[in-house]
């Protein structure tokens, strides 16, 4: 991937204050986009856009809550051209489905379904001269996780959307596909992959034997983002050190 | 239980495991089964056992990877059991061949002819009558293992991907001529050849256990069902699919016994 491959485009990540969404941001940035990073806080929004300046680009943050598609469109409204949307605003309940609430059931769908779609269209309106949209999805878009019965719902949608946007929006030259990352280090995971026994038998079941890190993502969405991947589109491509090959089988 | 009275199949593997279930399934749903296997000890005392309880069996010497063999017993199931309706394709060699970098062109070979090539042979052979009459259901046994792998099976796994696409090529071919063809992908299912591994007390066939959402390894009659469902007319709209029978295995991401993160 060349360094400057997204020189002078402008690309909105969502999610971007901490985590996947981050480590995403700062990989656009570092590949010369322009970018406009998008959270409901402005503190964690800096950091990233200092990160990203640190790698030797350019970011700016966009305190926006994308659960309320009015204050989304306004930031891509404002923005003189937009080629590039990651939508990596995710939320996560742990809850065994027999407990679960309907705040909680719509606290994750809104986020990370509901709120990937509007975004979505409120960048494609703006995707004039074409773009390339990227979801964020998961494992549990093809596996079943016991406790994320929202998420893993919410994820599924996400990617039977990604395959409905990019089909009825390849004749406007937006590409959508979807990125799934694995068991990735982030403060979503944290806790999780710190417990002796429960992370251990996670990290067992990877076959490249670890966690991901954030920026292992970079690589997957610089192609995504990228005239690299021109003819690609409705796809979901895997960053998960082997997981869904082995289907989690300790090698 | 008359669903397939009048029917034809032939089964290939029919003499243990899987196979075996299947063709005594069709049996007792009323077909006619030809009992494929390279040896005929199994399938003949299985023809019998059958013929005993008012069933009509033939048991066949071939072995698939054997063109002519193959011919020879779609040609001898026509001939003494009035024609071919059905086709089953159980025969498969082993799974595990060992580490990939050590995996000798002739275990490869040995393996992708039973099990691809072995497929198409019997596929291509029984279409030859299906075609005629416009009328055939053909069911391939792939494996859960074309969603999902272990290690040290790479020509098993290639293979069984490989029937998965034959199956839905064949399917694509043969839709508008009558002939449906599916694949059924099993788990981890009770056989001869799984048994030595579910005895043995080890960690990995109770995780084996562990982590099939059911909790318990499946039975051959268990596949067998789904089989007889895709030979039935119940499916007669169902073409080019692969049915996996695995209880959820491949659809979960989390087991063992520690606690689920709450």
């Amino acid at each position: 991937m060349s360094g400057r491959d997204l020189a002078g485009r402008t690309a909105v990540v969502t999610g971007a204050g901490g985590g996947i969404g981050r480590a995403l941001a700062v990989a656009l940035a570092g590949a010369g986009a322009d970018v406009v990073a998008v959270g409901r806080r402005t503190e964690p929004l800096e950091e990233t856009c200092a990160a990203a300046e640190a790698a030797g680009g350019r970011a700016r943050p966009a305190p926006a809550d994308v659960t309320r598609p009015g204050a989304f469109a306004a930031v891509v409204d404002a923005l003189p051209r937009l080629g590039v949307l990651v939508a990596a605003a995710g939320a996560v309940v742990r809850r065994p489905a027999l407990e679960l609430t309907e705040e909680e059931w719509d606290a994750v769908v809104d986020v990370n379904l509901k709120a990937a779609f509007f975004c979505a269209q409120a960048a494609a309106r703006r995707m004039t001269g074409g773009g390339s949209i990227v979801t964020v999805t998961s494992l549990t878009q093809a596996v079943g996780i016991p406790t994320l019965a929202a998420y893993g719902a919410s994820k599924g949608g996400l990617a039977a959307l990604t395959a409905a946007l990019a089909t009825e929006w390849a004749p406007l030259g937006i590409r959508v596909n979807a990125l799934a990352p694995g068991r990735i280090r982030t403060p979503m995971t944290a806790r999780l992959l710190a417990d002796p026994v429960v992370g251990g038998s996670v990290l067992e079941r990877i076959p490249l034997g670890r966690p991901g890190e954030p920026d292992e993502l970079a690589g997957a969405v610089l192609f995504l983002a990228s005239s690299a991947s021109s003819y690609v589109t409705g796809q979901t491509i895997a960053v998960d050190g082997g997981w869904l090959a082995s289907g989690g089988v300790r090698g | 239980m008359s669903r397939l009275a009048g029917k034809v199949a032939l089964v290939t593997g029919a003499g243990r495991g899987i196979g075996r279930a299947t063709a005594t399934r069709l049996a007792a749903e009323g077909a006619a089964v030809a009992l494929v296997a390279r040896r005929t000890e199994d399938t003949a005392a299985l023809a019998a056992e059958l013929a005993a309880v008012g069933g009509k069996a033939l048991a066949l010497a071939a072995d698939v990877t054997d063109e002519s063999a193959v011919e020879d017993a779609v040609a001898r199931t026509v001939a003494e059991l009035g024609g071919l309706d059905i086709l089953v394709t159980c025969a498969a060699a082993p799974g595990a061949s060992g580490p990939a970098e050590e995996t000798s062109l002739e275990q490869w070979r040995s393996l992708v002819d039973t099990d691809l090539t072995g497929v198409f042979l019997a596929c291509r052979a029984a279409a030859r009558p299906m075609l005629t009459s416009r009328s055939g259901r053909i069911v391939n046994l792939a494996s859960f293992h074309v969603v999902a792998t272990y290690p040290q099976r790479a020509a098993y796994v290639a293979a069984k991907a490989g029937v998965v696409g034959l199956t839905q090529a064949l399917a694509v071919e043969w839709g508008g001529r009558g002939i449906t063809v599916n694949a059924v992908a099993p788990g981890p299912i009770r056989t001869e050849r799984t048994s030595w591994f579910i005895r043995q007390d080890t960690g990995a066939a109770a995780g084996m256990t562990g982590r099939t959402p059911t909790g318990r390894i499946g039975e051959p009659e268990e596949v067998a069902d789904v089989i007889a469902f895709l030979a039935g007319d119940d499916a007669r709209h169902v073409t080019g699919q692969t049915i996996v029978v695995d209880g959820g295995w491949t659809r979960n991401a989390w087991w063992g016994s520690h606690p689920f993160p709450g």
